[in-house]
């Protein structure tokens, strides 16, 4: 079982590059992409249910954003939201209506037709769920009112508050379209792959529980973004998609040719693996958080600010990536990824001063006993930290960070890659630190704050800060990007530096491996669009 | 008479055979029960973010109610208890199904692993063992002796990485994704014999060394027998007691192989699921799985006891009269 960097966290996204990206690579020599092939994808985790809600980790995406497509689409490298399903799309001025008309002539897989009323009856289970269904709300639709037909091609998205971020959210793929016969299902029966019918580029063919899933070419799709590269038709024939648990298979995997695509590759292999001719791609979704370690300032351990501070600069971030990460990460001490609008950098606040930290501690009234080990009140300093499973990453990285703070008598307990602890961890306050990537798809008030006053959806901090609260509401509402600037940089100056909620450390990439007669695309999201993929003959 | 005196033993002997039965399953119905109620975890928030929804407190009373989790710890034992005698063995909260269901779906691909490896368990077991009897080469002799301990000392993980690296990236004689072939079911069905011959062949070279000792043997060597007529004649089958009680036993080693070796070899099977029940803390499935070992546990223990009486008709089923033969 394995990350979910927490389900919101999982597929989020927007704004602008992605590292190595993306797109452009496919195309690169002036090759001529050919049409056949079967690929096999080996991700570290199979796909466990297709119900579009319940799709928020990026191993589920990875199938979804096949089968699914959306009204608009997000463009890797510079953000921008171009038409899809919808074709053109706009937004009133305080981001609470949005308006799609509708391409003509999409069709779902078992040949009904996409229309205004479907849309609708997709638009109205993702945001109101269907409780007699079990199906919840799709958390990226929080503050959904309604969805209104204003003639046989357009459609209009009511929110009950401003959300700028919202447009992005109808990018992912878990806000793909489906036809009447899955909308019917119960979540259980949606769940399994057999029962989404969508109107993307591959279908469903076979199944073998728990080992594979196989999707084939649907041969009359001809409706991919706009600007898309291949306007027709997937290049290959079939993908399977498999699961290698391991780490160390998945290299294995694609170094004997029995995987042509793999995820999650340990930075210490992406070095071999390229002087061994494969591909590397890292992954960073366009609108998202770095890779943080976000604190429950709740927590007796960590309640005291001068504790916090003492973390998170008692971490050489440099020497981190040097160390244990690859070419694929880089240090960061920001809270959004580097090409994401509104980021904005720590360098000087944060520089690492292990004497300040621990000047910082001996303050804070922590004494070290004879281990070495900063004692207060009885207690030692010993923290444990929660993260999931999918990336490679933060394992090695928080073991690095564990040997770091021991010299500043502080002792990390690394349960990175525990997914049941991670899950555990969400609303646990025994847990002091917790790495953790919710999506933008509410702002930053899905991050640290408490969305529509739900006191159950800050998994981050678990804390109440009302003053940032109102703060991360004016974001959602401002459009103008000077005065977004400007809020965003007060907001995360006090998440970072003033009140030390969170630590950013890295930023963070999915990274996949692909052997060199495969050309790959990806889409902001980090997700691969096998639409535009290719397998060169041997 | 005396034919019904037997009758009337073998019905005592079944009916002690099947108290202690239920007493076995009752105790591994509790013991899971109290262990999983232990766990620093619960069922409902995993369900919930692995489904990607929020963590409302409504929703996770109403799912409490529904599984019936909102009953006292107590009251859940009984009525999961209740359940069980009456042949429901509840759903599972991971994939909704009944129990039984997800059961006998992964259960015909783990008894093909097991049963291959049982086979292959016994053939490395015969083999060191008639090695180390019959041999006159010393360091060959003394190579098979350091084999038990050896194969103890393995890991399993370990093992199952290496044949993959081996047989997989280097020869691409097996598949990393199960394909039928035999390969894909000998590599993983060696890896779990490896780690299952261990105590087996540790038993029954011990056992075979006792069989010399014994003053029968010295009177069939006076009478001219060859030292492997002994050997396979009545040494064997003198061991095959002890080797027998071993392999009772070896059930749940091979469960337990079972976990990693199905990992590893990416097989899907009882231990795959059993480790994602454990790790969701799917309480009815791994009550089930515990349920079904402890009676795999019983039924094969109770056919060992029965075949002793085949293998040396010096032990007798009635266990209140000292039996003859010494067993090591």
């Amino acid at each position: 079982m394995t990350t979910k960097f927490g389900r919101r966290s999982a597929l989020a996204g927007m704004a602008t590059t992605a590292l190595m990206t993306a797109t452009g690579s496919s195309r690169a020599a002036g090759e001529t992409p050919v049409y056949g092939g079967t690929l096999i994808f080996a991700d570290v985790q199979l796909i466990y249910t297709w119900q579009l809600q319940a799709g928020g980790r990026y191993n589920i995406g990875n199938g979804l954003n096949q089968i699914v497509d959306c009204l608009v689409y997000q463009e890797p490298g510079t953000g921008k939201i171009v038409p899809w399903l919808a074709s053109s799309y706009a937004i009133n001025d305080d981001a609470t209506v949005f308006t799609f008309k509708l391409r003509d002539g999409v069709t779902f897989s078992d040949g009904t037709k996409l229309d205004v009323n479907w849309v609708k009856a997709n638009l109205d289970q993702a945001g109101l769920g269907d409780e007699q269904k079990g199906i919840p709300q799709n958390y990226d639709f929080q503050g959904y009112d309604r969805t209104e037909i204003l003639d046989d091609h357009t459609i209009r998205i009511v929110l009950k508050h401003p959300n700028r971020y919202f447009i992005v959210a109808l990018s992912y793929a878990t806000s793909g379209f489906v036809a009447q016969s899955t909308l019917d299902k119960s979540f259980k029966d949606q769940a399994r792959p057999q029962s989404i019918v969508g109107t993307g580029p591959f279908v469903f063919q076979s199944e073998v529980p728990k080992q594979e899933v196989v999707l084939v070419r649907r041969e009359d799709y001809r409706w991919p973004p706009q600007g898309a590269q291949n306007p027709g038709k997937a290049y290959l024939d079939k993908i399977v998609f498999r699961e290698i648990i391991e780490e160390g298979i998945r290299t294995g995997a694609l170094q004997s040719g029995q995987a042509d695509v793999v995820k999650g590759i340990q930075p210490s292999d992406e070095t071999l693996l390229e002087g061994q001719g494969f591909r590397i791609y890292g992954q960073r979704p366009l609108l998202n958080v770095t890779d943080q370690i976000s604190i429950r300032v709740d927590n007796k351990l960590v309640s005291d600010r001068n504790v916090r501070y003492a973390l998170s600069i008692g971490i050489n971030r440099r020497e981190l990536v040097d160390t244990v990460l690859s070419k694929s990460y880089a240090p960061t001490t920001a809270l959004l990824l580097k090409d994401s609008p509104g980021y904005v950098a720590f360098d000087k606040e944060l520089a690492y001063d292990p004497d300040k930290a621990n000047a910082l501690l001996d303050a804070a009234g922590w004494v070290r006993n004879a281990q070495g080990i900063r004692v207060k009140d009885g207690k030692q300093l010993c923290l444990s930290v929660a993260a999931s499973s999918q990336s490679s990453a933060v394992k090695p990285a928080m073991e690095f960070i564990g040997q770091q703070w021991r010299k500043l008598g502080v002792v990390l307990i690394n349960r990175a890659g525990d997914d049941t602890f991670m899950n555990q961890s969400s609303e646990s306050p025994e847990v002091p630190l917790r790495i953790f990537r919710p999506g933008l798809t509410s702002g930053l008030v899905g991050v640290f704050g408490y969305p529509n006053g739900n006191t159950s959806n800050n998994t981050t901090t678990l804390h109440s800060d009302p003053a940032l609260e109102a703060l991360f509401k004016e974001d959602l509402a401002t459009l103008d990007p000077a005065k977004q600037l400007q809020l965003l940089t007060d907001i995360q100056k006090k998440l970072i530096v003033d009140y030390v909620y969170t630590i950013p450390v890295y930023e963070a990439s999915q990274t996949y491996g692909t052997s060199k007669r495969v050309h790959i695309a990806f889409n902001s999201n980090t997700l691969p669009i096998f639409q535009n993929t290719w397998i060169s003959p041997a | 008479m005396k034919a019904a005196h037997q009758g009337r033993r073998a019905i005592v002997y079944l009916g002690r055979e099947l108290a202690q039965a239920a007493s076995v399953l009752l105790g591994a119905y509790t013991v899971s029960f109290v262990a999983i109620h232990l766990l620093p975890s619960d069922p409902i928030t995993n369900f919930l973010v692995d489904n990607g929804m929020a963590l409302d407190p409504d929703t996770i009373a109403k799912m409490k109610l529904y599984y019936g989790f909102d009953r006292s710890a107590y009251e859940q034992f009984f009525t999961q208890l209740w359940g069980i005698v009456h042949g429901n063995l509840g759903y599972a909260l991971s994939t909704g199904r009944p129990v039984l269901q997800d059961l006998s779906d992964v259960l015909p691909s783990t008894l093909r692993l097991a049963g291959a490896s049982l086979v292959l368990t016994l053939l490395l077991t015969f083999s060191i063992v008639t090695t180390a009897s019959l041999t006159n080469i010393k360091w060959l002799n003394r190579t098979v002796y350091a084999l038990p301990p050896l194969f103890s000392a393995i890991p399993t993980f370990w093992l199952g990485m290496v044949l993959l690296q081996v047989l997989s990236f280097r020869w691409r004689v097996l598949s990393l994704f199960p394909d039928g072939s035999w390969m894909s079911l000998l590599a993983p069905a060696f890896v779990l014999s490896v780690h299952l011959s261990a105590p087996l062949s540790q038993v029954m070279l011990k056992s075979v060394d006792a069989a010399w000792q014994q003053p029968f043997v010295n009177a069939i060597r006076a009478k001219g027998a060859s030292r492997s007529w002994v050997y396979f004649r009545h040494s064997l089958k003198y061991a095959a007691g002890n080797g027998i009680t071993v392999l009772g036993l070896l059930v749940g080693g091979l469960l337990a192989g079972a976990v990693v070796t199905e990992t590893v070899f990416s097989r899907l099977g009882v231990g795959r699921i059993l480790q994602d029940a454990v790790a969701n803390q799917d309480i009815a499935l791994v009550q089930a799985f515990v349920l079904i070992i402890a009676a795999l546990y019983v039924v094969v223990n109770f056919a060992v006891d029965l075949l002793y009486p085949l293998l040396d008709p010096r032990i007798v089923m009635d266990r209140d009269q000292p039996t003859e033969a010494g067993m090591i």
